[in-house]
């Protein structure tokens, strides 16, 4: 009996093991996922600038609108 | 006798046809007593926009009974010293000129068994109501107006406006439909700018998850149940932002809330919501002013795209061709155009600045920094466009530099949907019929989805469905679906992303 994760769970950061552990058409699988993770990296910190946005604040969350 | 016996009897109505004259105010008398400016700029505002919308003629009903005026009366009004009514007065306005002759004779067509004839013909021109309630500086009610026309008559831009919605209207045994949204004045009494800014965001959906639309009234007692900002709730002396999320779950709805950072963030937010049909409430500051001030997104003026704000990634987003917001803003009126522009603060930071205009016009009403969002969503959507956001930005880049060879302009757009409506579009999107099967029959989707749209100059090339009831989009991608501008090469790409994401793959 195998421990793998049921496919649906997999994230982005097991997308090499994905590629790795898959046996048909190895190479093109291994590229999509060595791109997504080089895509990972590089929106990293326009992902990491939009979130601030869902951190509010209590003066954000008192402003009165009249 | 204490009262006349006119006051316990039904009054009489009637439908009062005129020919249209911009000058609105010349329908209703000046408040007596009222010193300072009349008409209100509400007023003058709804007179203008269908000036130019080519308005020929008004059918006035004398008494109307509006759902949201009477709550307010029952709630408040009813318990003055002057005699508020309880009925308003509505105009209806058409594009053609008609005499009273000529609106008898539809009359005449109807009762001869033609009602859809004389229907057609009024539809054709029709172009929406305003409300006038009773109540001395603040007449504007519930008013429905159609918007400008999609295209631009230059051809240099596009109006979107995803918030609108239908409305069905009753005149004289006839039955309208004007498609808009629901717009009225604050009156300072039982609703302030935030009230009726939330008013219409919740117009616009509700509807869509068949619950009856709050009124006024019921959003301010809601605000104010659990938390109070000021001593008392009537009349209304504004609302916190907390007090908004209140009301919105007061309705039935969830609130999202989310802090404007600069243009290049907040865009891309606005644009997945309103291009959702999630009107959001926008709360803004004018420059000179302590308290801010709320008005509902109701579309966008778009341009071209541009290069994304980061030049280091090889994509670009649909929100970049935002120039400008159509909002409904209590102090001017609907469809009112906000520039949006970044405005460099003292200290460094780039806000998302607004500059409110007149429509068509150079006269600028106000200019503002825009300080939240806040978006009435249905309860099960849990998603929020950030978190979908998080994974169509990897999608768009994945897909930038995937096909950076084969077409130049990667274009991402994010957007929530009814998956039985997405269902209902992907006939059309030249799937295989193993493709269609996938999608239609062997794949649950969740009521809403999440869309990552990803397109080019050629159409659109593959989109990414993504479950809402999960509050993260990685891992809840559902399906990957090639769309029409896909060739074998994206379609082979789209498969194998399919893989990585742990989803379907509809080809």
């Amino acid at each position: 009996m195998t421990n793998k994760k049921p496919v649906s769970a997999r994230s982005f950061s097991d997308t090499k093991a994905v590629a790795k552990s898959s046996s048909s058409s190895g190479t093109a699988k291994e590229s999509v996922a060595e791109t997504l993770e080089r895509a990972r990296q590089n929106v990293k910190s326009i992902v990491k600038k939009e979130k601030q946005g869902e951190v509010i604040s209590s003066e954000v969350m008192a402003f009165r609108l009249k | 006798m204490a009262w006349p016996e006119e006051a316990i009897t039904h009054e009489h109505a009637a439908v009062i046809i005129h020919s249209f004259d911009p000058d609105l105010s010349k329908l209703i008398a000046k408040p007596h007593g009222l010193l300072g400016d009349w008409p209100p700029t509400q007023l003058e505002y709804v007179g203008n926009y269908l000036e130019k919308l080519k308005c020929k003629t008004i059918v006035m009903e004398t008494r109307y009974i509006d759902r949201d005026y009477i709550e307010d009366v029952a709630l408040f009004y009813s318990r003055s010293l002057r005699n508020y009514p309880n009925h308003c007065a509505r105009l209806h306005f058409f594009s053609e000129s008609f005499s009273v002759a000529q609106w008898n004779e539809l009359l005449k067509v109807a009762c001869e068994g033609d009602l859809k004839l004389s229907e057609a013909t009024l539809q054709e021109q029709y172009l929406g109501f305003c409300v006038l309630r009773p109540l001395p500086g603040y007449p504007v009610g519930r008013t429905v107006i159609k918007p400008f026309p999609r295209e631009a008559e230059d051809g240099r831009f596009v109006r979107e406006m995803p918030c609108v919605r239908d409305y069905q209207v009753h005149i004289g045994g006839f039955t309208l439909t004007v498609s808009g949204l629901a717009f009225q004045q604050q009156d300072q009494g039982v609703s302030a700018c935030a009230t009726t800014a939330v008013w219409s965001a919740v117009h616009c959906i509700a509807p869509k998850e068949n619950q009856r639309v709050a009124t006024p009234a019921e959003i301010t007692q809601e605000a104010s149940r659990y938390l109070l900002l000021s001593g008392r709730s009537l009349p209304s002396e504004g609302l916190g932002i907390q007090q908004i999320c209140e009301a919105i779950r007061g309705v039935g709805l969830a609130p999202l809330v989310y802090t404007s950072i600069s243009p290049s963030e907040d865009k891309p937010q606005l644009q997945t919501y309103i291009d959702s049909g999630f009107a959001p409430v926008l709360a803004i500051r004018a420059h000179t002013e302590r308290d801010g001030h709320a008005v509902c997104g109701v579309g966008y003026k778009k341009f071209a795209t541009k290069p994304h704000s980061n030049s280091a990634v090889h994509f670009t987003e649909a929100a970049t061709a935002i120039e400008s917001l159509y909002i409904h803003d209590d102090r001017l009126g609907p469809y009112a155009m906000a520039d949006v522009y970044p405005l460099t603060m003292q200290n460094g930071d780039i806000k998302t600045a607004f500059r409110i205009r007149w429509p068509k016009e150079e006269t600028v009403s106000e200019e503002a920094i825009l300080q939240a969002i806040i978006v009435p969503v249905p309860m099960k959507l849990r998603l929020s466009a950030t978190r979908l956001r998080e994974v169509g930005l990897l999608v768009a880049e994945f897909a930038g530099l995937k096909f950076e060879n084969e077409y130049k302009n990667i274009v991402l757009r994010c957007r929530f949907a009814s998956s039985s409506k997405y269902q209902r579009e992907a006939f059309n999107f030249q799937l295989s019929f193993d493709g269609v099967r996938q999608l239609q029959q062997e794949t649950m989707l969740s009521r809403y989805i999440g869309l990552i749209e990803i397109h080019t100059d050629q159409g659109p090339l593959f989109d990414i469905v993504v479950d809402t009831t999960e509050t993260h989009a990685n891992p809840s991608v559902l399906a990957c679906v090639a769309r029409e501008a896909a060739n074998d090469f994206v379609r082979a790409v789209v498969k194998d992303l399919a893989v990585s994401l742990g989803s379907v793959a509809a080809l």
